[in-house]
């Protein structure tokens, strides 16, 4: 994979003071980014699917990928710093202890927002990853909760999510400081392999599954929306941090962090 | 002027409280120079070793013949734990664990109690156990400093679940409970539990659901504060202990310590007593999904047992006993039911149980589908 600096006509931008670095007290450099070329995923969504009236696991479906950039790295403190400095972006309820760490306890708008800012600031347009391209660009950190079972006991089913959950999080304790995995993926992002799960404009589907495997779609509930990590979460869009307990039906998040798409 | 480590080993901390200075010699002097020896010579004598919670060490329900000596031995471990993410706790431990692990003997035993407190320890410590008669509990006996340590025995009188605590006097008492030192003691009746009837229960698992809320200290920016040990958290502490509102309300000492890799297993049809201790605050243990169908609320087995509840109220100070046979497979949840106190504070423990699921007891009729109004 091919990484890209996108410098050209940016580096201007950023150094023309008063244009509007006068409101950023430290502006953020322009992201680095990474390209991610077309790809097909086995994509599953997730939701309240059913069949013959009872819930269903939807079974993957073959999903192309359109090419995109994506951040190579999550958005930083710093970075979103400089949002909150601009009037833009709300003060998350923490900061990561450097502020070259991933900003976490984020919120869906608080992301979202920062988008809209930072496509201002760059005069370029910046978004949230759909579900499937952080699928695809998480590459082989992505992990699959779902859980297909045959003979239509919801306590299998649930049994094995859980313990699915528990070893795709594969992590020492439920008390980890948030953490970026310093590492990169085979994408050359970083940060994935980390507690820190990333936001995506993905919504939380319903709908009927065909005895043929395919899918009739609802209208999907956008309140709630998809967060990519170690095992998919669906989170409230308004929540900033999910890591409490005490969800019975699967495992939340540790924390909540995001990187954006460059491109509409 | 007293150094802080001085401070709080011994002067000033014995000068604060004369009550508990009172009777302790007071003990001295009725205990030592006038009770008439007790010749126990002829009783068996047992070792347990104890395990950490949530489990519980080797027992039989039912004793086997006439009372007899148990041994115990704890030590005391003063460490530093991080409860939940970034929020340090300068822990106290009855022998490294919170709650402190739990202790299983039968009416008419005698507890055998070897009480350490290590050289390495910055404070002195004792044992107060609410199953015990007299002596504030054995607390005014077992006053250990660090490099010390005691041996106490009581008679185990009265059947239940018993909260067992550090008191060693004055504002270090409230302090040592809320840093964590407290565990629970379960007096079998001889002949085993009985259900509403009379008849005999056996139960298949048992597991010890120790409760604690922590009072943790946050900076001007919202942080936990994390401290150099134990000393010096102590002002901060107490002043968060005062006002009355914990920052974590955990099982097993740490927000997720009993869920995910480490949370409880059952299977379908088995029995399991759930024995939930709380030294401090009152607690309403619920199990999402199931209920409790023998309870002793207060904990006491020479009572009967309520039945088919579906919350039971832990009082402050108190041990109480929930037996639940899990009828249908699944994750459940056991929280505290202050559902604040459960999912934003920690307060959640997580049962996986094999089986087959019982459409007779519950069955999806119409999975969720779209709906647009009539």
């Amino acid at each position: 994979m091919k990484t890209e600096l996108i410098v050209a006509g940016l580096v201007a931008i950023l150094g023309i003071p008063g244009l509007w670095l006068s409101t950023v007290r430290d502006p953020a450099p322009l992201a680095e980014t990474v390209f991610i070329a077309a790809d097909t995923i086995a994509y599953r969504p997730i939701g309240n699917f059913h069949q013959n009236g009872k819930s269903a696991v939807p079974p993957e479906q073959q999903r192309v990928v359109a090419a995109f950039e994506i951040m190579k790295h999550q958005v930083s403190g710093a970075e979103y710093a400089a949002c909150v400095t601009a009037g833009a972006c709300k003060k998350a309820s923490r900061s990561p202890a450097e502020d070259s760490q991933a900003q976490t306890h984020v919120s869906w708008h608080d992301a979202t927002a920062y988008a809209q800012w930072y496509s201002k600031v760059t005069k370029a347009s910046w978004r949230l990853p759909d579900e499937a391209e952080w699928q695809l660009a998480a590459a082989e950190v992505f992990g699959d909760e779902a859980v297909e079972t045959e003979n239509g006991d919801p306590a299998q089913r649930w049994l094995q999510q859980y313990a699915r959950g528990v070893t795709l999080r594969g992590l020492p304790g439920p008390t980890q400081a948030p953490r970026s995995d310093p590492g990169t993926n085979s994408n050359g992002l970083t940060g994935l392999g980390g507690n820190i799960w990333e936001w995506t404009s993905g919504c939380m589907q319903n709908g009927e599954v065909k005895e043929t495997g395919d899918l009739i779609l609802g209208d999907p509930y956008c309140s709630a929306r998809i967060a990519g990590g170690r095992h998919r979460a669906v989170v409230i869009d308004f929540i900033r941090d999910a890591s409490v307990g005490g969800c019975a039906a699967g495992l939340p998040p540790d924390y909540l962090g995001f990187r954006l798409v460059k491109g509409s | 002027m007293l150094t802080r480590r001085a401070a709080l080993m011994g002067a000033a901390g014995v000068a604060a409280l004369p009550v508990l200075a009172k009777a302790a010699k007071a003990e001295s002097t009725t205990v030592h120079e006038t009770a008439a020896p007790v010749d126990l010579s002829s009783l068996q004598r047992i070792k347990r070793d104890l395990v950490a919670p949530p489990f519980v060490h080797a027992h039989e329900q039912v004793a086997p013949g006439a009372p007899k000596i148990i041994e115990f031995e704890m030590k005391i471990v003063e460490k530093e734990i991080e409860v939940d993410q970034d929020a340090y706790l300068q822990g106290m431990t009855f022998d490294g664990s919170i709650p402190g692990p739990m202790m299983v003997v039968h009416e008419g035993d005698y507890v055998e109690l070897t009480l350490i407190n290590p050289p390495e320890n910055m404070l002195q410590h004792n044992i107060d156990f609410h199953a015990a008669t007299g002596a504030l509990g054995g607390g005014a006996l077992t006053l250990v400093n660090p490099g010390e340590k005691t041996v106490l025995r009581f008679k185990a009188t009265r059947p239940g679940t018993f909260v067992y605590h550090c008191a060693p006097g004055g504002p270090m008492i409230p302090w040592h409970v809320a840093s964590g030192m407290a565990g629970t003691i379960m007096v079998l009746p001889r002949d085993g539990l009985k259900d509403h009837n009379g008849e005999q229960v056996l139960y298949d698992r048992v597991y010890y659901i120790g409760e604690n809320e922590f009072y943790i200290p946050k900076d001007e920016n919202g942080d936990y504060i994390r401290y150099e040990d134990v000393g010096e958290s102590y002002p901060d502490t107490l002043e968060i202990m005062n006002g009355l509102i914990p920052t974590h309300v955990v099982f097993n000492g740490a927000v997720g310590a009993l869920t995910g890799e480490n949370a409880l297993t059952a299977k379908q049809g088995e029995k399991v007593l759930f024995v939930h201790s709380q030294a401090n605050r009152d607690s309403r243990p619920h199990l999402i999904g199931g209920h409790g169908d023998l309870v002793w609320e207060a904990g006491k087995f020479n009572n009967v047992p309520d039945r088919d509840l579906e919350t039971w109220f832990i009082r402050g100070g108190s041990a109480g006993a929930a037996l639940y046979e899990f009828l249908q497979p699944g994750v459940y949840a056991y929280v505290n039911h202050n559902l604040i106190e459960a999912v934003n504070l920690g307060a959640t423990a997580h049962v996986v149980v094999e089986g087959e699921w019982n459409n007779d007891l519950m069955e999806q009729v119409v999975a969720p589908t779209e709906y647009s109004g009539s």
